[in-house]
């Protein structure tokens, strides 16, 4: 029986339409998939369904009778909760006090703090969550905030649980406990939808899989009938492989090379410790490790905005320890920030001038603007790097989605010619066409030989590019790895933290 | 499409403050027992009725193109100086020095000289708070802020005593060689050739703006720093070069109404042209176009206030409230961008209109 049937829904925003006449149904206590491109309308489809937006046309139906949700508090009072890929919780409040924000139970004027924490407290244990609903979301770890956001749901009752890219900031062992936990959930009768790109993780726990390509549904298939390849094919139309034949690494010269480098925060608490690290011409370098471990600040030292306390970098036998971004994009320097709104893109200008951005100065005659030139190269760029929806090349950048806006960085980056190129989460919310792409591109780049960085918390990403792999734990390095020597376990592990004595064990019994 | 749709929007939101305004001043004017059509008439003939008419309110608009692109120009790079008060007397002073102690030079020569003299005080004036900001993040608000009180009370310490004017009575300096004065157009108006130069300023800075790396690189520093600082721009270098740019603008309009108007420099001889400048660059979106505009609005209030005055009684300062409640009118567009008044406002009025659960998402939307 449905819980919920969308008919006919249409979603256009002015000329654009992102959802066209999808008419879906999910089915009571299924854990219904939703798969798609970046930009073929999955946030969209379930923004409707959760009252942040109303549908064009069509009806969507919740227990059989329509419903016209204007805000997201009257759709968890019919019994749907969302859970959104940026969580939304307090960090400096408890557990109890993020779960009840906004309806605290109060006595008389006062909050009744010893009772709101035993109500949520019942409501974890009744799910069985590992979670202690007195502790500081500040405290607490990704996955056990995430499941604070979770849990800030079913305290709420709903029986229909919407998850957008739940597991994007998930460590892998996070990830399978977090669908162990979604399929627990679904036998205790709770209907769950989960937005993802990521195929191995629908294969996990999916009954049934929705595919979306620009905004037309193109399928709804049960788990079992279909293979990964086959959703991938339904969500590009084509068939996409992420594992390529790689030709052997053939280094040469050393090209950047960090020394014991260390790194304090403002407060003055180490964020990066004796760190020492090297990639040479026409390798891929990859930095492994759960999120936070010091990864950011790593690639704030490459791109410069960050400045060392100790130890060296040394670039092509110069030290260079204290460059600014301009000085080291001269050296020849590509960079692709983690951050693509804040650093890589300035959101509210045009395509076109987020393209030619950092060597701007090359496109112009006594500085003035060489407009010419300079629609012709932008236009060459988006057919070379296949970017969509840029036919308008003054349209804003930030009309563009994820993927598109990180091709328009690497197409950028890539252009400048750069020696070395640095990368931190290259592929972060990108669809699966365009990461087959970028993946391409940055192996071209190691055969060009060029040296390549990758830092990237995607452990599948780290092990189809790297040579050789770093994992960071704590802002150290804890342990390199040939990447021909080594397995997606091993990197856990030591993303983990396992320490090496423990580690040794472990491969010890691999190897058993 | 979009972009011209964007264009008209934001014309119109600088248009319904002023508009909202002298709506409220034509109230104002009919509640204090004047009679408002008379009034309004003499505003708008006593500054465009004539060729006289329309001359002086251009002359009054010369000083505030230049300090309201002072202001546009650091403002749209994300640099708040709000010192162009400041460099603008710096900028009158060392015109009205080099134009009363240099002797023997031809005029054009003179006038240029002063210029430059002008404009070179408001360099390193600006200077200061460029540096400071650029280089030891020092906040420019504050600095540029008060180094205005150093400019404004050093120039006066200047005109009212090693400069003083001898017999005169007031903080004023010698008049200025006949060399150094920039002629009138027609002699009947006050319009002078420093117009035409405030006009070619304007051109510059537009091109500037829109065709060139300097623009280009202004508009991604005001608008993200991190990312101008990401591609590869230097943005300690861009934060003293805009700071100066506007510096130099404004140090020029002083010289100008030093060199045009007065003909000396006259402590405390501006009326707040560096704050109305900011005004005008909050009017214009920082735009060029739109300070030119708004600078021709306020000296259309300023030309025809004194008419209305004059004619029907009405006191100028009603022209000074105005010209505040356009400044709280653009405030809340800004609030409205903030928190999205508007459309919390809209919602509000939509959910009333439908009939079932209204009062339940009014109280939503309230939320």
């Amino acid at each position: 029986m449905s819980v919920i049937e969308v008919q006919e829904v249409t979603k256009r925003f002015g000329d654009f339409t992102a959802i066209d006449q999808i008419t879906l149904d999910f089915a009571e206590g299924e854990i219904h998939a939703i798969c798609g491109e970046n930009g073929a309308g999955k946030s969209t489809f379930m923004n409707m369904l959760f009252g942040l937006l109303q549908p064009t046309e069509g009806q969507i139906l919740l227990h059989g009778k329509p419903v016209d949700f204007h805000s997201p508090k009257e759709a968890i009072h019919s019994g749907i909760g969302m859970v959104h890929q940026h969580f939304k919780l307090v960090p400096s409040l408890t557990v109890f006090e993020n779960v009840l924000l906004g309806e605290e139970m109060t006595q008389s004027l006062k909050i009744d703090r010893q009772r709101e924490k035993e109500s949520v407290q019942a409501t974890i244990d009744n799910f069985g969550f590992d979670l202690d609903a007195g502790d500081k979301i500040e405290a607490i770890s990704v996955g056990a905030q995430q499941r604070a956001e979770i849990i800030k749901m079913l305290h709420r009752n709903v029986d229909i649980l919407i998850l957008d890219e739940p597991t994007a900031v998930l460590t892998p062992q996070e990830t399978d406990e977090l669908l162990d936990k979604l399929i627990e959930l679904k036998n205790l009768g709770k209907t769950i939808i989960i937005i993802t790109h990521k195929l191995d993780e629908v294969k996990k726990c999916a009954d049934r899989v929705t595919v979306i390509r620009r905004g037309k549904k193109i399928g709804t298939v049960y788990n079992q009938d279909v293979t990964e390849k086959d959703i991938s094919r339904m969500m590009v139309g084509r068939d996409v492989s992420l594992d390529f034949d790689k030709k052997p690494c053939t280094c040469g010269d050393l090209v950047l090379q960090l020394n014991n480098v260390t790194a304090t925060s403002k407060l003055g608490k180490k964020v990066l410790e004796g760190i020492d690290l090297e990639v040479k011409q026409g390798e891929i370098v990859g930095i492994a490790g759960i999120e936070g471990n010091g990864q950011a600040e790593l690639m704030e030292l490459f791109s410069g905005t960050r400045k060392l306390t100790d130890g060296e970098m040394i670039y092509k036998g110069k030290k260079i320890n204290c460059c600014d971004p301009a000085a080291l994009r001269k050296m020849g320097f590509g960079l692709v920030p983690e951050d693509r709104y804040r650093d890589a893109l300035n959101a509210t200008m045009s395509i076109w001038e987020n393209m030619i951005a950092g060597r701007h100065k090359d496109y112009c005659k006594l500085c003035f603007f060489d407009d010419k030139v300079i629609r012709q190269v932008t236009k060459e760029l988006i057919e070379e790097y296949d970017i969509r929806n840029c036919d308008n090349i003054d349209a804003l950048v930030s009309t563009l989605s994820g993927g598109n806006a990180q091709k328009i960085i690497m197409a950028r980056e890539i252009s400048c010619n750069p020696d070395i190129m640095i990368m931190s989460q290259p592929t972060r919310g990108v669809d699966i066409g365009s990461i087959e792409f970028i993946h391409q591109r940055i192996i071209q780049l190691r055969d060009e030989g060029k040296a390549v960085i990758v830092i990237s918390s995607e452990l599948t990403e780290i092990m189809n590019l790297s040579d050789r792999i770093y994992v960071m734990h704590k802002g150290k390095i804890v342990g390199e790895r040939e990447t021909s020597q080594t397995n997606k376990e091993d990197i856990g592990l030591l993303m983990a933290g396992i320490n090496h004595q423990a580690n040794r064990e472990v491969a010890f019994s691999y190897g058993t | 499409m979009e972009l011209n749709k964007w264009r008209i929007q934001m014309v119109m939101k600088s248009l319904l403050p002023i508009f909202l305004a002298l709506m409220i001043g034509y109230i104002l004017i009919f509640i204090s027992g004047y009679n408002a059509n008379e009034a309004f008439t003499y505003l708008f003939m006593g500054a465009l009725g004539g060729k006289k008419q329309i001359m002086n309110t251009l002359f009054a608009a010369t000083p505030l193109i230049f300090t309201g692109l002072a202001t546009a120009i650091s403002f749209k790079a994300g640099l708040y100086n709000m010192g162009a008060e400041g460099q603008l007397y710096l900028g009158a002073f060392a015109a009205a020095y080099l134009g009363f102690s240099l002797q023997g030079l031809s005029p054009g020569m003179h006038i240029t000289i002063c210029l430059l003299g002008g404009a070179l005080a408001g360099f390193v004036f600006a200077l200061i708070p460029a540096v400071i900001k650029a280089y030891l993040q020092v906040d420019e608000m504050v600095s540029t802020l008060m180094l205005n009180y150093v400019a404004i009370l050093y120039t006066t310490y200047l005109a009212s005593y090693p400069f003083r004017a001898p017999g005169s009575s007031n903080a004023e300096t010698i008049n200025i060689l006949p060399t150094a004065v920039l002629p009138r157009f027609v002699s009947e108006s006050q319009l002078h050739v420093g117009f035409l130069l405030a006009l070619v300023a304007f051109v510059i800075i537009y091109i500037m703006l829109n065709k060139t790396i300097l623009g280009y690189e202004i508009t991604a520093l005001g608008k993200n720093q991190h990312f101008t600082e990401y591609v590869g721009m230097n943005v300690a270098k861009k934060i003293v070069i805009v700071m100066t740019i506007s510096g130099i603008l404004a140090g020029l309009g002083g010289a100008i109404e030093t060199l045009g108007t007065h003909g000396k420099f006259v402590s405390g001889f501006s009326p707040d042209y560096g704050w109305t400048g900011l005004t005008i660059a909050l009017i214009g979106k920082f735009n060029p176009i739109g300070v030119l505009a708004g600078a021709f609005l306020f000296g259309i209030l300023k030309n025809g206030g004194s008419s209305m005055e004059i004619m029907v009684g009405v006191p100028r300062s009603l022209i000074s409230i105005i010209e505040g409640l356009i400044v709280l009118f653009m405030t809340v567009d800004m609030l409205n961008k903030r928190f999205s008044l508007g459309t919390k406002i809209k919602q509000a009025i939509q959910s009333l209109g439908s009939s079932k659960g209204s009062q339940n998402n009014l109280k939503q939307e309230v939320n």
